[in-house]
């Protein structure tokens, strides 16, 4: 059995869905209250991870990622890693990939919540961060339930942007779908039907949750 | 005490607005659309304004600094804000929502001189709200009297300087009206707190407030009593009229326990009007009465031997006949008062403006 192929995947997503709950939160109440002309082009491109074909977005972060990109130079100079064929590679490229499916269940939740309560909430003498958490999170729960799931369950199905990035390293850049990939390649179906077998189950249980919880925010996104 | 000088623009629309506003329950009398709402969540900081705000000496609003524009953070400005749409928490139940009120209190500071009154308590306003059997019930559940209840409730245990009402009696029917309506009257009067009434009733206003300010169009057209405001309304803004009643306006001289009377003095003549339930009316105070055309009845000669006890002397400035009905319009003394009857009634009496009348109203119909 893959079992490091499988922790691997489960680290990569939990980290993912963690820090795109720290920034998708900012981010999706912006666009779901600013009234600025900038607005819409932020949103599309939120967006387009959905949209892009996952080798384009895999092509271009390789690009980015490469030392001799100022931006992959930047990070090999304070890490003295790559971020090519690395674990951290792959979370920055599913930050991208998987942005929306933060964002956008986000978005939808803050819009339904209206600014009436966080309007009271200072009213009353709630700080900001004060009528967030008391206010804003509580009564958005659900939608942070959604997001949480999708992104997680999105990041351990991706295949084209980690395979472009992070390649086939086992114990660094070996997921799930990558060792798939490659026992289908060496004719070793057996494992190929077990892994797959284990990704279906996973999926469906995901969505069984998401759906029964929360059917319309999930509505939205897929 | 509030010093306003603002300057409030978002689309097509403008509202620009420079006064001071005292102590006691001054109304913001004007259409739909006319700009109140905008001009009380500008005093509340919920919208960039221009211009300055100053209330009992600290300054909330000033744009005019040279460097950057300053502006108080709505939970540093002492204010209780009712909104207009019931904005409880959902996810507290109504002894959590006043709870949330109860535990920021503190942290504001008051303005001005200490406030010398006592706080408001949870256990005062759960008396006085009658909240006492629902503070365990979820606010997903409760009637629209009761959801505004609460949030007067919340309201108070801010322990505010300034209470900022946002039509509190729109969207209830008339019954939840009545059983509001006292609780309002409580809020807005028994606290000795400075309130704004936002409202485009003037019904309401005559009963609740001293004072009015009325903007049209994002202008301020009066700011008076209620009493002179009406009467503004009535005769320079008569578009603005939400309503046919007429507003008499007279001063307490006597009260009969005996037959739970008052007596007033309207214009030099009296008017007795049964004792209100919820208001104690003291000797000296003020009184709006809201009278409606139709029980206003009119006679040539001042009659005797009837029931009616309130008989007004008056000088008919205008007569209007509509399909089925006749409205007089009368004067009495610095007031207006209207009168509706049927056009055989106009006719049988001759009636011509200028007449001297006597117009009948009913004791046990005013309020």
């Amino acid at each position: 059995m893959e079992l490091t192929a499988i922790w691997l995947t489960l680290k990569l997503a939990s980290i993912t869905t963690l820090i795109l709950l720290v920034l998708g939160t900012p981010l999706a109440w912006w666009l779901a209250h600013s009234t600025n002309k900038l607005r819409p082009a932020v949103e599309a491109l939120t967006a387009m991870p959905l949209v892009m074909p996952p080798t384009v977005i895999g092509f271009y972060l390789l690009l980015l990622f490469s030392p001799d990109n100022p931006i992959g130079q930047f990070w090999f100079q304070i890490t003295g890693d790559t971020l090519t064929f690395s674990f951290s590679g792959l979370v920055v490229a599913s930050l991208i990939y998987s942005l929306p499916f933060m964002v956008q269940p986000l978005m939808n939740t803050f819009a339904q919540v209206g600014k009436g309560p966080i309007e009271v909430a200072y009213t009353l003498g709630a700080k900001p961060w004060d009528a967030f958490c008391n206010v804003i999170l509580p009564l958005s729960l659900r939608g942070y339930i959604t997001a949480s799931v999708l992104t997680f369950a999105h990041t351990i199905g991706e295949f084209g942007v980690v395979l472009m990035v992070g390649g086939n390293i086992p114990g660094e850049t070996r997921l799930v779908s990558i060792a798939i990939y490659e026992e289908v390649e060496t004719l070793n179906y057996a494992q190929a039907h077990l892994l797959s077998g284990i990704l279906v189950a996973f999926s469906f249980i995901v969505l069984l949750l998401v759906y029964s919880t929360n059917r319309r925010a999930a509505m939205r996104v897929l | 005490m509030l010093e306003l000088d603002i300057n409030f623009q978002r689309n097509e629309f403008e509202l620009d607005i420079a006064t001071t506003i005292g102590a006691g329950v001054t109304a913001i009398y004007g259409p739909s659309g006319s700009g109140k709402t905008s001009l009380l969540k500008a005093i509340a900081g919920l919208v960039p304004a221009q211009g300055q705000i100053t209330f009992m000496g600290t300054t909330w609003l000033d744009t005019a600094q040279q460097i950057r524009a300053y502006q108080r953070p709505t939970y540093q400005r002492p204010i209780g804000l009712l909104f207009q749409d019931d904005r409880l928490f959902a996810h507290l139940n109504v002894l959590g929502n006043l709870n949330f009120a109860v535990k920021r209190a503190p942290r504001r500071k008051p303005e001005g001189e200490r406030h010398p009154t006592k706080p408001i308590s949870l256990e005062a306003v759960v008396e006085i709200f009658n909240l006492a059997m629902l503070l365990e019930r979820s606010v997903t559940n409760l009637s629209g009297g009761e959801r505004r209840r609460v949030a007067m409730a919340q309201t108070l245990l801010t322990q505010p300087q300034l209470l900022l009402l946002d039509e509190p009696l729109s969207g209830l029917d008339e019954a939840r009206k009545r059983e509001i309506l006292p609780f309002l009257y409580a809020l807005a009067n028994e606290f000795a707190i400075p309130t704004l009434y936002v409202s485009h009733q003037l019904e309401e206003v005559s009963q609740l407030c001293q004072n009015m300010l009325v903007i049209d169009q994002g202008a301020l057209r009066f700011h008076g009593t209620t009493h002179a405001g009406v009467n503004f309304v009535e005769a320079k803004l008569n578009n603005l009229m939400t309503t046919d009643l007429s507003f008499l306006t007279g001063t307490v001289i006597e009260k009969n326990d005996t037959y739970h009377l008052t007596t007033l003095d309207v214009a030099g003549q009296r008017v007795q009007i049964p004792q209100s339930q919820y208001r104690n009316l003291q000797t000296g105070d003020q009184v709006t009465l809201n009278i409606k055309p139709s029980d206003v009845a009119l006679a040539l000669a001042q009659p005797s031997g009837i029931s009616i006890r309130n008989i007004l002397q008056g000088v008919i400035t205008n007569i209007a006949a509509t399909e089925r009905f006749t409205d007089i319009t009368l004067t009495i003394g610095d007031q207006t008062l209207r009168s509706r009857i049927t056009l055989a009634a106009a006719n049988e009496l001759k009636l011509v403006p200028g007449m001297t009348l006597y117009a009948l109203l009913k004791s046990s119909g005013l309020s």
